[in-house]
């Protein structure tokens, strides 16, 4: 009767609890619902008021933003997943061996270098946007993705060092050393031990590192062109100053969340309890 | 002596390839914006570019203008961050459980951060708008009293807030989530059995593991929210009046619209050594552990 009792208690407390993650989900994701209706609605159902909950679905939004000839919109989502994919992964085999440096190694002038990779994600763009373009175009590399794919690195760069450093900085060095000990290589001990424990952090990582490739308006609209050009420069075509193309916009956001989302699903499954580092720490 | 050396090296070599990336591409245009920011450069008269030293800096300090950027821009950050903080705490903490669609709702927790800004701006503007908008349409639902949101300026800043915190809660989602997930579950699990409340494990256990991690990522959002631009941009274009108006904003307006590239420099120089500043405090709050 009592082990009765417990059970109800703890199914209550996870209803309780499941019920406030939904409450926060739904202010989360409304905007989203409410596009994504809005790219299944003809002209007429767009503009309604108050919003139409019923109306007859249609492909039509979706078909013109991928047919259209001047603007080959999947073109251009290829364009964003050449850069997002190539500055995550560099971002992380340059930042991911840097921290590790930071966090086990002692050399003159670390706190001083760590801070410095810091301030570059602090200055405003639009003091750098000038020199930026001056310098790339001045190494006629405008329009090329080598340009996109450093300039997203370095965006992204700080970002990942430093959470990097705060996820090794959890893994005892004693596990490496015994790792030494039992004849592992410094970068064996590194890629057997460190690694699958820092594995959650890394998928975080990788996951913002793409987000904020991903989205990067401003650099992306200065140093991009005509074959380079990604698609949330492309998206803005579809806002004038008269008008708004609803039904195009919401269809076009959607197309280009898809694959972060599809990137997102694979890397996430990765952020679970791994094995636990108590035994050594505790 | 030798291992000591030894380490230096490799210290340094490990670091090598991310040196290498940041200083090619940082300090040409670091050092050009710092050298405009001393310019009177406008670029509607050329005939205007000279040496001015520091007038464009001395000319925002006496500028109301500037001091209700500043303004703007503190209360944004402080006041956007720390909800997106705790929010995303809360719900960070109630995913570290297992239960059945934990991870398809992690995941549809992180769809905001996803959608592309510009876009999703516009929804927000429309949901916004006074007449047609869907949140006063909501509030009347449930008799509230409308209210102007962006279009009144005593409600207009809190507004972009509450857009900033929908956007970048899932932020602290994401990253806690992950720190959690590598907490050890031994402490905790000892904690409860000597009857520890949730909070008392919270503040005991849990913080004093992830506090660089809090701190990192505090620190992020704090740099990124101090330069807000494009939510201002699209959602209110600082108005109405000046009551959202940021720094980097009046520093898009003070280059791009009135041209006068050398004194928004100067502004975004401004907004960079307050940065710094925030930063160097919030970097030795973390190293004391």
């Amino acid at each position: 009767m009592k082990h009765d009792l417990r059970i109800v208690a703890r199914r209550t407390k996870l209803g309780l609890i499941i019920a406030t993650l939904l409450v926060i989900l739904l202010f989360e994701l409304f905007p989203l619902f409410w596009m994504l209706e809005i790219s299944f609605k003809g002209y007429k159902d767009v503009i309604a008021m108050p919003p139409k909950l019923l109306f007859e679905p249609t492909l039509k939004n979706y078909r013109e933003v991928i047919a259209a000839k001047r603007t080959p919109f999947l073109h251009y989502l290829g364009n964003s997943a050449i850069v997002g994919l190539c500055s995550t992964a560099v971002a992380l085999a340059v930042g991911i061996p840097a921290a590790y440096s930071f966090v086990r190694f002692r050399f003159p002038g670390k706190e001083n270098i760590k801070f410095w990779i810091l301030t570059t994600r602090m200055a405003p763009p639009i003091a750098v946007l000038i020199p930026y373009f001056l310098l790339f175009n001045r190494l006629r590399l405008i329009d090329s993705f080598v340009t996109l794919i450093l300039m997203h690195v370095t965006l992204n760069l700080a970002l990942v060092v430093w959470m990097a450093i705060s996820f090794i900085e959890e893994v005892p060095v004693e596990l490496e050393e015994s790792a030494v000990i039992d004849g592992c290589s410094r970068i064996g001990a590194f890629a057997r031990v460190t690694f699958p424990l820092i594995a959650p952090g890394i998928a975080a990582i990788s996951i913002l590192a793409m987000i904020f490739s991903w989205n990067d308006l401003m650099f992306s609209l200065v140093l991009s062109g005509r074959n380079t050009a990604t698609a949330p420069v492309v998206i803005t075509s579809f806002i004038t100053y008269q008008d708004v193309a609803w039904g195009k916009l919401s269809a076009a956001s959607m197309l280009i969340m898809l694959p972060v989302v599809v990137f997102a699903l694979l890397v996430q499954k990765y952020i679970l309890r791994g094995l636990t580092f108590g035994a050594v720490k505790g | 002596m030798i291992a000591g050396k030894q380490e230096r090296v490799h210290g340094y070599v490990l670091i090598l390839p991310l040196c290498t990336v940041l200083v090619l591409l940082t300090v040409y245009p670091f050092f050009h914006a710092l050298l405009a920011s001393l310019r009177s450069w406008n670029l509607a008269d050329p005939a205007s570019h000279r040496w001015v030293g520091l007038a464009n800096y001395a000319a925002h300090f006496a500028d109301l203008r500037f001091w209700n950027a500043l303004k703007n821009t503190l209360f944004y950050a402080v006041a956007a961050v720390g909800i997106e903080f705790l929010l995303g705490f809360l719900v960070a903490w109630l995913l570290n459980r297992e239960f059945r669609g934990r991870n398809l709702i992690r995941t549809l927790f992180i769809l905001p951060m996803i959608a592309t800004p510009a876009p999703i701006a516009m929804v927000w503007r429309q949901i916004f708008d006074p007449t047609l908008g869907l949140a006063n349409y909501l509030l009347r639902l449930v008799h509230l009293p409308a209210l102007s949101w962006t279009s009144d300026s005593s409600t207009a800043l809190m507004s972009i807030v509450l857009v900033d915190v929908w956007q970048w809660t899932p932020f602290f989602v994401l990253t806690l989530s992950a720190g959690l997930a590598s907490v050890p579950i031994e402490p905790i699990e000892a904690a409860r059995i000597d009857g520890a409340s949730n909070l008392k494990i919270i503040r005991h256990i849990i913080i004093p593991i992830l506090k660089g991690l809090i701190v990192i990522t505090l620190l992020f959002r704090i740099m990124d929210a101090l330069r807000v631009y494009d939510l201002i941009y699209v959602l209110t274009e600082g108005g109405p009046g000046i009551s959202t108006e940021t720094v980097n904003y009046l520093a898009y307006l003070t280059s791009f619209r009135w041209l006068r590239m050398g004194r928004g420099t100067a502004l975004a120089f401004i907004l960079l050594i307050l940065t710094l500043f925030t930063g160097s405090r919030l970097v030795k709050l973390g190293e004391n552990r």
